[in-house]
């Protein structure tokens, strides 16, 4: 990346003229959005309390704060003052700062700065401390950690999957690893692929770090190539210091190495567009096909509106530009070939794992194991393959989705994408901004804009908002900054020009804020990153419990512990062994409806059978008859 | 809009729009979020709502209905629970209270969101307040003087206290300014677009708070003094047939707009067929309802007003006469039966800022040092000063009963515009400096008391917590610290129990269960028991109930106060 950038004045279209109803547009979306979260507090407080209390008391994070702002806003962009001194000298500093920042090397200290600056935050948040725990020592917590865990083993070891346990195969399921007579973990090969090195060397979590770091420093340079340096390290600061990428930086999850191949694609993809040098198209090309084999449909949702563009160019008249027909042939070539290479790559793994090159190992679990849980509407009259295998609780979490609940989920997890990745307000300022002034940006940022929507749109026929309320459209989050920031860049612009100078401390506390909720706690609520750690990481938490007990537990080894259902069939996560099973101690689900005490003694003669059940949380040689209960509470 | 000329301007401009209106919303809104709801509001609400859900004016008559109309707005959209069983159909029944009760009982602890959401849909009616007095000074007296007296009203405390509630008294005192300006703009322009406007305005007026209807004669006069050398010339230049037509639109439009508001509910009724309560109306019979006018041609003739608008007139007026319940009056710690000619004076003297008072004195020097006979000068300061002279006379001479200084509110306005012509550029430049400071002045005292702004006393008499020895009622308890009282429970020790002896119509228990009754007569020489006990001032001073069971504690010194309102006292074992 080191062609000099655009330069702003003739390639971005600047907003000339802000248009005062556009403004006044965001500005009531922000204060919507915040009057929305004020308000649910304050109802809350009056019907629980019958008191609203101290107003200034456990402020709403997206409301509390940024309605004040919010109120306040109009007089900020709209009074106009002189220039003051402080504000002369920091444009003249900024001014020769721009003028540096013209050169490559600035720019690469600059990126250099951001990425470190997130490996910073990473750590700082592994450091943390939650309920008297250090973060670091929390994770991996979720099960899908693990299996992502165990497809970075099994590539260790050379192989696609691992021969089937020793016997009554049923009780070794462990949760997203399919456990026919072969076990491999449901996942596409790309997490696995990006986990393994890291994980030979002991230490997974650095590669979600290293992610991070790719993450951040592809952002500042987007940042650059759609506005300026100050937009690029502007966002980058803020993905960095986001509570998304700090809590799912922490986990062994597809999102990180996925974000980070698609911020270098969209780098490459730009610089291609802008130089047509080979090169970056194959580096797009590569980097979405990593995306694709980690989060094929994010891989695809993010890069259609920039496919559609590339086949535009590809099969657009000759008259149209002069670039020749063996170039746009070996530009194709460059794009095609590692996106190709890719689908070997996943139609290998399938034919290994499911016998068949187009049956995914996600598709059969999910046929197998959790068939609600599957695209599209109407998931609820999904039929099990094999209603033996099926998870009857898990299963039956997910709801039934219908067209008229499908935009309700999809509103839930467009809004959680803007209140993890910064706050609800100032994201759906940006995202109601970048809609109304898409006409007057530029056509890379017109793109990402497109990305965004075409992302959120693709898992609308998904029944779960996800994790955080959004994980699925978890790489939105830094894109709608990105676009948030290039907005704002070009609002303090017109701002500067109009004589509005309020609005930059304005903005700068608007930010404040948002940050500061995120990261510190106020006034009795908590900082959003440690709502979110606790979110994510209070599922797991009996299980790793367990396992903490199990490394201390005085029983006589070699031993099959069986882990009984506490009613949500969430016994299948404490499952984790060895994958050639070369453990003294095994861990299993309790099934007494396939296995009774007597088989599984049968089955395993030379191991001790323990039970454990995760109400009384003790190992006990026989097992504890209670009844199961459904997800509501009741007992089945 | 006037073209802003200068940079000036253009702040201005700015500041009003932008900063003041944020601020007063702002300030408002705290204000309405500490307070509990206050005995008027429950009725207010009620009826409010039984607006909504059937068409009919039959609650809380003594109000017309647009403010509770818009206050109960967002709460109707809820689907709230609704009890009408007490509903009267007769002529004097005044069951707005007890209605009012029911509604929050059936609403449970939804009742307190409900209230919140009622106060918030009623401030755009006292941010119209800022803009007016801000356009109609600075029409008058210039760009600065709007912006002080767009400051006056922002944080006037009278404005804060009462805006943030959902009574008529500052949506009258808005729209008085608004039907006044909207008229006075009518005479000067003559066009059939400001006829209209001023009609819309009228009505719309009129269906806030019947004082207004004080202004009607003033109107009329202005009228008619508009067809003499009083006029502006613009308006002399227009036909006498077009301007009698344009007046004839006016009057027709606020009438219809007040039958709207009413649903045109029995159109076409004749006065005869009415039932009247009051002795003005009904006559001096021995009835308790009647009609001095059936049986004559008046009582023929069909009503200009909606029925039920003249019998709300009609039950206002019984309750000053005092037919309706004994209404004890308290000023200067003395409670009597009847009240006083200089009640409202003092309640002025003691409610007003005194940075206030200093303008408006100055405000009368200036005047008076730049009187003149003109016909412009007296006409343009007669807009201004004849409406609060006129409404402090009419509440003066009333002296039936002497209770509430928000009565005054719907001249409040015009007053704040008047002490902005401190403010003209032709004053000395210390002259506007004094002012501004003093301006400043009146900021802070404001802010200082904020969000106890309904219970604003000036630091002269001692503050709020001093209030209750000068005034009681909505001056200073109308209920509104039951919120602060439970927020003090909150963080006492769980087996706390309070004895509460509260004005308000809203039960305490119903916030906490820790809030006990504690029923006392004044005749009981037992020594109170032991615990805590929390008395309103009202109760304090046995304001409707003279020498009643609570006096005794005017001598102890009150272990806390909650609010300004509330006292609270610990009796040792």
């Amino acid at each position: 990346m080191n062609e000099a950038s655009p330069d702003v004045a003739t390639r971005c279209r600047q907003l000339r003229r802000w248009n005062r109803g556009d403004l006044l547009i965001v500005w009531l979306t922000g204060l919507l959005l915040a009057l929305h979260s004020e308000a649910t507090r304050l109802f809350t407080r009056l019907i629980a309390n019958h008191t609203p209390g101290n107003f200034w008391d456990e402020p709403a994070l997206d409301g509390t704060w940024p309605l004040v702002l919010l109120m306040i806003a109009p007089f900020c962009f709209t009074f106009p003052c002189s220039e003051p001194r402080c504000l002369q000298l920091l444009l003249q500093a900024h001014r020769r700062l721009a003028q540096q920042l013209k050169l490559t090397c600035v720019r690469w200290c600059l990126c250099t700065g951001v990425a470190l600056f997130s490996l910073a935050m990473d750590w700082s948040v592994s450091q943390r401390q939650l309920n008297n725990e250090r973060v670091a020592d929390l994770f991996p917590v979720m099960h899908d950690e693990f299996s992502y865990r165990f497809q970075a083993r099994t590539f260790l070891a050379g192989r696609w999957h691992w021969p089937a346990p020793p016997g009554a195969p049923e009780i070794f399921h462990q949760m997203h690893v399919l456990s026919d007579d072969r076990i491999a973990s449901r996942y596409f090969p790309g997490t696995g692929l990006w986990l393994a090195p890291w994980e030979a060397l002991g230490h997974p979590q650095l590669a979600q770090w290293l992610a991070g770091m790719i993450i951040a420093a592809g952002i500042f340079w987007l940042g650059c190539e759609l506005d300026s340096p100050a937009a690029g390290l502007l966002a980058s600061l803020l993905v960095s210091a986001a509570p998304a990428k700090l809590i799912i930086g922490q986990m062994l999850v597809a999102h990180p190495p996925t974000l980070a191949a698609l911020v270098i694609f969209l780098n490459a993809f730009f610089r291609w567009e802008r130089t047509r040098q080979l090169r970056w198209a194959a580096l797009a090309g590569s980097t979405l096909a990593f995306a694709m084999i980690c989060r094929p449909l994010t891989a695809a949702a993010i890069g259609l509106p920039f496919g559609l563009r590339t086949l535009a160019w590809l099969f657009s008249s000759s008259y149209l530009h002069a670039t020749p027909l063996q170039v746009r042939l070996r530009t194709a070539l460059a794009l095609g070939i590692p996106i190709f290479a890719g689908l070997c790559l996943v139609g290998w793994q399938n034919s290994a794992i499911t016998d068949s090159v187009f049956e995914t190992p996600y598709s059969r679990y999910t046929a197998l194991y959790t068939p609600r849980h599957v695209f599209g509407f109407h998931n609820g009259s999904a039929i099990a393959a094999a209603p033996e295998k099926v998870l009857p609780v898990y299963n039956a979490w997910a709801e039934n989705l219908t067209p008229a609940r499908a935009p309700l989920v999809a509103w839930r997890r467009l809004t959680g994408s803007w209140q993890w990745w910064l706050g609800a307000v100032p994201l759906g300022m940006a995202a109601v901004a970048s809609i109304l002034f898409a006409a007057r940006l530029n056509r890379n940022t017109r793109s990402l804009l497109w990305a965004i929507l075409v992302l959120h749109a693709a898992h609308i026929p998904y029944w779960l908002d996800g994790l955080l309320q959004h994980h699925y459209v978890y790489e939105s989050g830094p894109l709608w900054i990105l676009l948030g920031s290039v907005l704002t860049l070009q609002l303090f612009r017109a701002a500067v020009r109009n004589h509005h100078f309020l609005a930059l401390p304005w903005t700068l506390c608007f930010v404040g804020v948002a940050i500061a909720g995120n990261l510190c706690s106020i006034g009795n609520t908590p900082a959003r990153i440690d709502l979110g750690l606790q979110l994510v990481t209070q599922p797991g938490e009996v299980a790793r419990r367990f396992h903490q007990q199990l490394s201390s537990a005085a029983i006589d080894k070699p031993a099959l512990v069986l882990v009984e259902d506490a009613g949500q069939n969430f016994h299948a996560e404490f499952v984790r062994n060895h994958p050639l099973y070369r453990d003294d101690i095994w861990v299993a689900t309790d099934r007494p409806d396939l296995y009774s005490p007597a088989e599984l003694r049968r089955h395993f003669p030379d191991r001790h059978l323990y039970w454990w059940h995760p109400h009384d949380q003790r190992f006990l040689r026989e097992p504890i008859v209670t009844p199961l209960l459904s997800l509501n509470g009741e007992a089945r | 809009m006037i073209p802003c000329e200068t940079l000036a301007q253009r702040r201005i401009v700015c500041l009003v729009w932008t900063l003041l209106l944020p601020l007063h919303l702002l300030l408002l809104g705290g204000i309405a979020l500490r307070m509990s709801p206050t005995s008027d509001e429950v009725a207010h609400l009620a009826a409010g709502v039984r607006y909504w859900e059937t068409g009919r004016v039959d609650l809380y008559q003594v109000n017309p209905p647009l403010v509770k109309a818009v206050a109960a707005l967002p709460v109707v959209w809820m689907h709230p629970r609704t009890n009408w069983s007490r509903i009267s159909t007769d002529p004097g029944a005044r069951e707005e209270w007890a209605i009012g009760r029911d509604f929050m009982v059936a609403n449970g602890s939804h009742t307190w969101w409900h209230f919140l959401l009622a106060r918030c849909a009623c401030f755009p009616f006292s941010c119209l307040g800022v803009l007016l007095c801000w356009w109609w000074s600075r029409e008058m007296f210039g760009p600065f003087a709007g912006l002080a007296a767009a400051t006056l009203w922002t944080f006037s405390p009278a404005i804060l206290g009462n805006g943030a509630l959902i009574t008529p008294d500052v949506p009258a005192a808005s729209l008085s300014l608004a039907m006044l300006f909207a008229f006075r703009s009518w005479l000067r322009s003559h066009t059939w677009a400001s006829a209209l406007l001023a009609g819309l305005c009228s009505g719309l007026a009129l269906l806030t708070k019947f004082t207004v209807l004080l202004w009607l004669p003033g109107l009329l006069v202005a009228a008619i003094l508009s067809q003499t050398r009083w006029s502006p010339t613009a308006w002399r230049a227009t036909s006498r047939n077009m301007q009698t037509a344009q007046f004839l639109l006016l009057v027709l439009v606020a009438l219809n707009v007040v039958w709207l508001g009413y649903n045109y509910e029995h159109i076409g009724e004749a006065l005869g067929q009415q039932d009247f309560v009051s002795n003005t109306l009904k006559g001096h019979v021995p009835e308790s309802t009647g009609n001095r006018f059936r049986g004559t041609w008046l009582g023929r003739l069909p009503l200009p007003l909606p029925p039920a608008y003249l019998q709300g007139l009609d039950l206002q007026r019984r309750d000053l006469e005092g037919r309706w319940r004994p209404l004890m009056s308290y000023m200067a710690g003395e409670s009597r039966d009847h009240g006083w000619w200089f009640y409202y004076l003092y309640a002025l003297a003691v409610k007003g800022t005194l940075a206030g008072w200093a303008l408006a004195m100055l405000t009368a020097l200036c005047m008076l040092r730049t009187f003149s006979h003109s016909i412009g000068f007296l006409r343009e300061w007669s807009w201004l000063l004849l409406p609060p002279l006129a409404l402090l006379t009419v509440l003066s001479l009333h002296t039936e009963f002497s209770r509430y200084l928000r009565y005054l509110l719907p001249a409040w306005g015009f007053a704040i515009i008047a002490v902005s012509s401190l403010f003209v550029a032709s004053n000395p430049r210390w002259l506007r400096h004094l002012a501004a400071s003093l301006l400043v002045l009146g900021v802070l005292e404001s802010v200082a008391v904020w969000p106890n702004s309904l219970a604003f006393f000036n630091v002269a008499v001692g503050g709020p917590l001093q209030g209750h020895r000068h005034l009681l009622d909505s001056n200073l308890d109308w209920g509104q610290d039951l919120y602060a009282l439970n927020d003090w429970l909150d963080g006492q020790p769980e087996n706390t129990i309070v004895h509460v002896a509260y004005a308000g119509v809203v039960d305490p228990q119903w916030l906490d269960r820790r809030f006990q009754p504690y029923t006392r007569t004044a005749n009981e020489t037992t020594p109170t028991p032991p615990g805590w006990y929390a008395i309103s001032a009202n109760q304090l001073h046995g304001y409707d109930t003279p020498f009643g069971p609570w006096h005794e504690f005017l001598n102890r010194a009150p272990t806390h106060r909650i609010g300004a309102s509330l006292f609270l006292f610990e009796v040792p074992r």
